[in-house]
This record gives structure tokens, sequence and C-alpha cells, in this order.
């Protein structure tokens, strides 16, 4: 059974979700919290398996609940939910932790097939946000050109190995991850693979940034 | 600047004293002598005519218009001949003198033939050898050399101990001398200073007169101190009484130049002066030694009435305009003045000759007053260059704040001109395309004959126009493949429940420069549209999406193919209007310039928007 904690203050959605999601035995929904404080006070007490985030909420921003939940539980898969997908939102909870997002009118076979596909280690990615990936990568490197990095092993965290590059660029360019895996002789696993963690330096690389903002601005010592 | 002042102030007040030291150096004192006009180079007999004579002996006043040698002799005792060396001393002679003592020469000032060594401004100091004099009475004789009209003569020697005399010697020789020629040095570097200003700044017309005087000043001035010559001392003569007149009549002209001041040119005035200064050393050419005095005379007159008459006009001007400036050159303008009237008088004979030349000495001040007014214009007009920077800097400074504030004055009306194009296109975009989809779906819902899942539809299209609408406002940097793939991305699910398999042919496509939102949401709607045509009208199992570049065909192409059963061209379907779906294609490709293709058959339908790649 995979538990899932929707935290999401529409009640329209959250009933629509909610019959989705019980009509398929594999998967539990362990509560709907209208609210953070109600989100805070489930996951004090439950570990869910995926975390489904609105991220406009009547006490605060559900960012501050992925990235709570992203510290608290690191193998809870995180998504947002959102009705637009609108980029930079999703940009921001994928820095906080969250591993994609499901738009809001999906049918409810992708809804299912989005889910597994996260449990399974899958992370969604569209073309626009890994195009954004790449701009913002590409800057970073502009800005340290010291950190030439050629293969993943020895790329600093925070910087692109050639192949995620690559993968990225694919996926840029409105290829499946099946067609990827094709036109780069790799299983469709293994570009999973990347996206991870391509996810993980941009988490990592976000809070580099964050440190150097902070040392900037003589929060932190050196 | 002040301390400027003060120095030029300073030398100003000492000059007078050195002038006195100079004319109370001659020194007074008379002994009574006899002299012999003959000229024999070795001491004429005793018993020649010797006539009574007391010294000093003034030729101009005794012997006017001869020249030729004059012997002197007179008798003197001293206390103890040998204990102590003994010097004879002559002050002032002209043109050159040597001296015997006992019938034995014991030194001379130089040549005596033509030319004649010049020492009529240089005191003559002669050892007496030790063993030459005697007890009682030691006879010295005297020979001179001298030209009429010359000032020739001599002041009266002095004979003393060595220790006693050579002080005032030295002292002579350092305030007529050296003196002499260390100012003349100065002078002419100040003059070869001032032309080199003048080489540089032509129009300065000013600095060129003063530097010329200059030099003319210091040549007249080595006279003073040169004792041999290289040519005749008619020559000699002619060249310095020329360089007088010729630092006069400069003098003159640049006082002329002051007066008249900018843009005037008494061009009258000025051509006399240049004339006389060519004239003048001819007329003493023509003249010959004969006429050197009488022409000498009257050119002084000449020149100092023209210079008198330009300083005048200077000091009138520079009266005028009351400046500091003003009150020196009036000093230093009366006081040459001043000067040049004794000289003249002097050498007409109507005031007693005390044999000191006081013009001479009105140069230094003349040169530093000058050397100043000049040096101050220079630096006057350096500081208006620095004050016309400064100035033009400000200028320019408030110019770029003026453009400044200009250009964000029309940055802010450019913003706000494309926010309000902004709203404006939103306005459009939700009219045609949320707007009446709602209006759809509410006249379906409150008519209650359609089908849940029809509205359903009707409200997933509307949701589907809102998400291009909000992609196309993306900052894609003109990559239009990743738009195509978010479409793909929303879609794919749709058309996998729908068991229609998705084939993604992309390749890359050049960037296209008038991708603005409302041109990308015009070509996301027209793929948007060719899409769910597929999906809803086809009956296709699978959709192509192909993009390639073709320059015949149009340009950038983006293709929607699918396997369906295709629909009826526009030929067959007789006069009955074309769906809306697709002339709304059309319009849309054709609002940014492009074409669609459309290909329906039996086997498929191949829709194909051309967009041009510029």
């Amino acid at each position: 059974m995979i538990r899932v904690l929707l935290v999401e203050d529409e009640p329209g959605f959250a009933e629509r979700f909610a019959d989705i999601v019980r009509s398929d035995p594999e998967f539990e929904l362990i509560g709907i919290a209208p609210n953070c404080a109600a989100a805070r006070a489930v996951l004090a007490v439950e570990r869910p398996d995926i975390l489904l985030a609105d991220l406009g909420l009547p006490d605060g921003s559900g960012i501050d609940i992925i990235r709570e939940t992203a510290a608290r539980y690191p193998d809870c898969d995180i998504m947002v939910v959102t009705v637009f997908g609108d980029e930079d939102h999703v940009l921001a909870s994928i820095e906080a932790g969250a591993a994609g997002y499901v738009l809001k009118d999906s049918i409810p076979g992708e809804f299912l097939g989005l889910l597994r596909q996260l449990r399974a280690g899958g992370s969604p990615i569209t073309p626009v946000i890994a195009r954004k990936l790449l701009t913002r990568f590409k800057a970073d490197a502009a800005r340290n050109p010291e950190s030439k990095a050629t293969t993943a092993l020895d790329a600093p965290p925070g910087i692109l190995s050639p192949r995620e590059t690559e993968v990225l660029t694919y996926i840029a360019k409105g290829f499946s991850f099946n067609e990827i895996a094709d036109l780069l002789g790799m299983s469709a696993h293994t570009v999973t693979t990347h996206v991870k963690r391509i996810y993980q330096k941009l988490a990592v690389h976000s809070r580099g940034e964050a440190v150097f903002e902070a040392t900037q601005m003589g929060l932190l010592r050196q | 600047m002040r301390r400027l002042w003060g120095i030029v102030c300073m030398a100003l007040a000492l000059f007078p004293l050195l002038v006195v030291h100079a004319a109370t150096a001659a020194p007074a004192a008379q002994i009574s002598a006899e002299s012999l006009h003959d000229n024999s180079e070795v001491p004429p007999p005793d018993a020649a005519a010797w006539t009574q004579q007391t010294l000093p002996d003034n030729w101009n006043i005794s012997r006017r218009g001869i020249g030729g040698t004059v012997w002197y002799r007179f008798d003197f005792s001293v206390a103890d001949p040998n204990a102590v060396v003994y010097a004879i001393y002559l002050p002032r002679v002209s043109m050159n003198a040597a001296v015997y003592v006992n019938g034995l020469l014991i030194g001379s000032g130089g040549s005596f033939n033509e030319p004649v060594a010049r020492n009529w401004n240089r005191p003559l100091y002669f050892l007496i050898p030790p063993g030459l004099l005697k007890e009682n009475v030691n006879r010295v004789h005297i020979r001179v050399r001298g030209y009429p009209d010359l000032d020739g003569g001599l002041t009266a020697p002095v004979i003393d101990a060595d220790t006693a005399l050579s002080g005032e010697y030295e002292s002579a020789l350092f305030w007529r001398i050296i003196l002499a020629q260390t100012t003349s040095l100065l002078i002419v570097a100040v003059g070869i200073f001032m032309l080199m200003l003048w080489v540089r700044r032509r129009q300065d017309a000013a600095f060129g007169y003063f530097g010329f005087a200059s030099l003319l000043w210091a040549f007249y001035t080595a006279d003073l101190y040169v004792r041999d010559i290289p040519v005749p001392t008619f020559y000699w003569e002619l060249a310095i009484r020329s360089a007088f007149h010729g630092f006069a009549l400069l003098l003159a002209l640049f006082a002329t130049d002051y007066a008249a001041g900018p843009g005037k040119s008494w061009r009258w005035l000025k051509a006399l002066f240049w004339g006389m200064l060519a004239v003048v050393p001819v007329t003493f050419f023509l003249g010959g030694p004969g006429a050197l005095f009488v022409l000498s005379n009257f050119w002084h007159v000449t020149t100092f009435t023209a210079v008198s008459g330009a300083t005048l006009a200077a000091l009138v001007v520079a009266w005028r305009r009351r400046s500091w400036e003003a009150i020196i050159l009036i000093a230093i303008g009366f006081l040459t003045i001043a000067f040049a009237l004794h000289d003249v008088l002097m050498k007409g004979g109507w005031i007693p000759d005390d044999r000191v030349n006081l013009l001479m000495y009105s140069a230094p001040p003349l040169f530093l007053g000058i050397g100043w007014l000049l040096t101050d214009r220079f630096i006057r007009t350096l500081a208006e260059v620095e004050t016309l920077n400064r100035e033009l800097e400000a200028r320019v400074a408030e110019k770029s704040a003026a453009l400044e504030a200009n250009y964000s004055r029309l940055a802010q009306a450019e913003k706000l001109h494309a926010l309000a194009e902004e709203r404006q296109r939103l306005m459009r975009d939700m009219h045609d395309g949320v707007g009446g989809q709602l209006i759809t779906a509410l006249a379906a819902l409150e008519g209650g004959r359609t089908a849940p899942a029809d509205v359903a539809q009707i409200v997933r299209e509307c949701i589907d126009d809102l998400r291009l609408v909000i992609d196309s406002m993306e900052p894609i940097e003109d990559d239009l493949l990743a738009l195509l793939g978010s479409l793909r991305y929303r879609l794919e699910p749709r058309l996998n429940a729908a068991g229609i398999r998705l084939v993604w042919q992309v390749r890359e496509l050049p960037p296209l420069p008038y991708l603005t939102p409302r041109n990308v949401l015009h070509i996301l709607r027209v793929l948007q549209e060719a899409l769910t045509n597929a999906l809803k009208h086809a009956g296709a199992t699978r959709i192509t999406v192909t993009t390639g570049i073709d320059e015949a065909a149009g340009g950038a192409l983006i293709s929607v193919a699918d396997d369906g059963h295709g629909f009826v061209p526009e030929a067959e379907r007789g006069n009955r209007p074309p769906g809306r779906g697709i002339g709304n294609m059309r319009r849309r490709a054709e609002a940014v310039g492009g074409s669609i293709a459309i290909d329906s058959g039996p086997r498929g339908t191949r829709i194909t928007l051309a967009l041009p790649l510029r």
C-alpha cells in the first residue's frame, strides 16, 4: 500500500482526487489537509510515501510544507498539484525538494500513472522546466569557469555532467523518456536516474547558493 | 600670484640701491699729472712738450673730436717700497691703457692696434714687481688709446699696497663685468624662451618682440665686458648702437601693440618703427666714423621720442584698465624714460658728465616687468583654459543628466505602453478562447440537454486554452521546440487514453525572431487545433509530429499527420463554408506571416504549418 497525503484547500479537487485514489487499491489516502497547520499536524504523526501539495494555501505556501517534508522524510516522494503548471512556481518547488508536478485536471489514469511512476523512482519533468534548468546550470557554469567537469564523477555538486546535459536537452525538445533512451542507447530507467540526479543537484545547488548569499550578507561566518 | 608680486616689488625696491652703488663706485679722487698727445709706443722723453693735466681727464671735455694716443705721467712715493707688494688700479679708462713704472712696462689692457682692446667699462689692475720701486720718487707713465667722441679718457689711478687695493678692484670687477655677464646670459635665456613661445604661437607677436628685444639687449650689454673684438672698432660700435636702437624700437612696437589692444593694429605707427629699425644701421654705415657721434645723438633723441610716445600710449591704456599690471608698467616706464632722458642730456653736454650710463640699469626692471606681464598673460590663459574645461565638463554632466532623465521618462512611457499592449492582448486572448468556451459551457449546462461528458469536454478545452495563453508568455528565447514539447506533455496522456500513439520526429528549428507571446500563442493554437482534430474526428491510431526546414516550402515547417480516415477536401464540399477550426488555423498562420497546407485523404490527414525564417 502506498500512503498518500494531500494538502489542498479546494474541496472540489480534494473530493475528485480522493475518488481517484480510492478507486485503486494500491493506494491509501491517509489524509487531506486543507492548510499548512493541518498538514504539519498530520506530518507530525504520519509518514506518507507520497505527498501531494497545492502551493497557494490559506495560511502559507505549500513550498514550506514541501521543504519541511523533504527534510523530515527523505524517502517521501513529493509532487506539486497545480492548475496551470506555471513554471516558476514549479521550479521553486523542485528546489524545495519536489520531484515534479501534476495538473489538477489530469484524467484519472494519468494521475495514477504519475503516482506509480513517482513511487517507482521516476521524476516527471516537462520540456519547459528542462529548458529552464539548462539555462540555469549554464549560467552557473559561466560564473564558475574553473569547475569544468567532463564526466559525472568529477563533476562537483551543482554542475551537470555532459550526459545529464544531453538528457535535459532532449527533454527540452519534447522527447519522452523512452525516446531518449532509444536515442542515447540506454534504458528508460537510466534516463529516470539522470533526471533524479539533476533534481538533487538543483536542490544541493540552491542550498549552496543560499549559503553563498547568506555569506555575502554577513549572516554566516566562514 | 601674490608671491610673484612680492618678488617683483622687492626687486624694484632694491633696484635704486644698486644704481646708487654703481654711480658712487666711481672714485672722485683727483691727482695732478701731465699729458702728451703722442703716438709713440714707448714713454715719450722727459723733454717732450708735456702739459699740465688733472686727472680724471675726460676727452669729451678736454679733447673733443680728438682720438689717438695720449700719454700721462705723474710721480709718487711710497713709505716702504720693499716691505709690501704694491699695485696700481685704474678704475676707468677708455679704451685701453698700458702702465709703465720707472720706465718699465708692468701691464697692459691688450691690443693698441685696430681693433683696440675695449676696456672702457673694465677696471684695470696691475701689480708692481717687487724691487722696481725706489725709496724716494717713482715715475708712472700711462699710455691711453681712445677714439674721438667715444668717451675717451682716464680717471685718477690709485697706487697702494695690493692687500689694501685689491678689494676695491674685485668689487668693481664684480659690479661692472661679472654682473653684466650674468645678466646677459639670463636675458639670453629669457629671450630664447620667449622666442620658443612665439614660434609655437605666431599670433602672439608680443612674445616675438620681447624675445628679439632680449637678444638685442644681451648683445648690446656684451659691449660692457667684451675686450677683444673680431671687427674694427667702427663696425663694432655700429653693431652695438644698432642693437640698442633695435631693442628700443622693438619695445616701442611691443608697447604699441599693448596700447592698440586686441583687434586693432595701428599699422602706420608700427610701419614707422620698423622703418627706423632698418634705417638706423644704414645711416651709421653711410655716415662713417666721423658722423657716428652726431648720428648717434640724433637717433638717441628720435628713438627716445618714439619709445616715450609708445610707452605713454601704453601707460594711458594700462591706467584705464586700472590693474596692478598698469601700475608696475607705469613705474618701470617712467624710470626708463627718466634714465634715457638723463643719458641723452649727458651725451649732448646739457648736464655734467658723471660717466654713468643710467639707461643700462633700466633694463633689469624693464625685463622683470615685461617678463612678468607676459608670464602673467600666459598663466591667465592657462587658467582660463582650465576654467573653460571645468565649465565644459559641468555642462556635459548637466546634459548627460538631462539625457538620462529623458531616457528614463521614455523608458517609463515605453513600459506603460508595453503594459497597455499586454493587457489588450490578454483581453483579446481571453475573449477569443476562454470567454467563448465558458459561454458555450454555460449554455450547455443551462439547456440541460448536453451530456455531462460533453460539458466536461468543453470545460477541459477551456482549461487547455488558458494553459496555452500561459505557455505563450513563457520567455523561451526563440525556442519553439520546448513549447511544442509542453503541448505534447499535456496532450499525450489523453492521446494514449484514446489509443493513439504519438510519434515525435522533431529536428532543431532555427531561432525565429518574431516569437512574441502573441505570435507564439497563434502557433500553439494552430498546433493544438490540429492535434485535437486528429484526436476527436480522425479515428486515428497514430499521430506523427514532424519539424524541419525547407526554404522552398516556406521556411520552418511543423506538421501534424494522422493515419485516420481524413476529411472532405474543400473542392468536394462545394459551396459550403469550410469548418470553423480550419478557418481559424489559416487566419492564425497568416497572422504570424506563415501558411497552412492541408493534405487529406482516406489514408490520413497532414496539416503543415510553414513559418518564415525571419
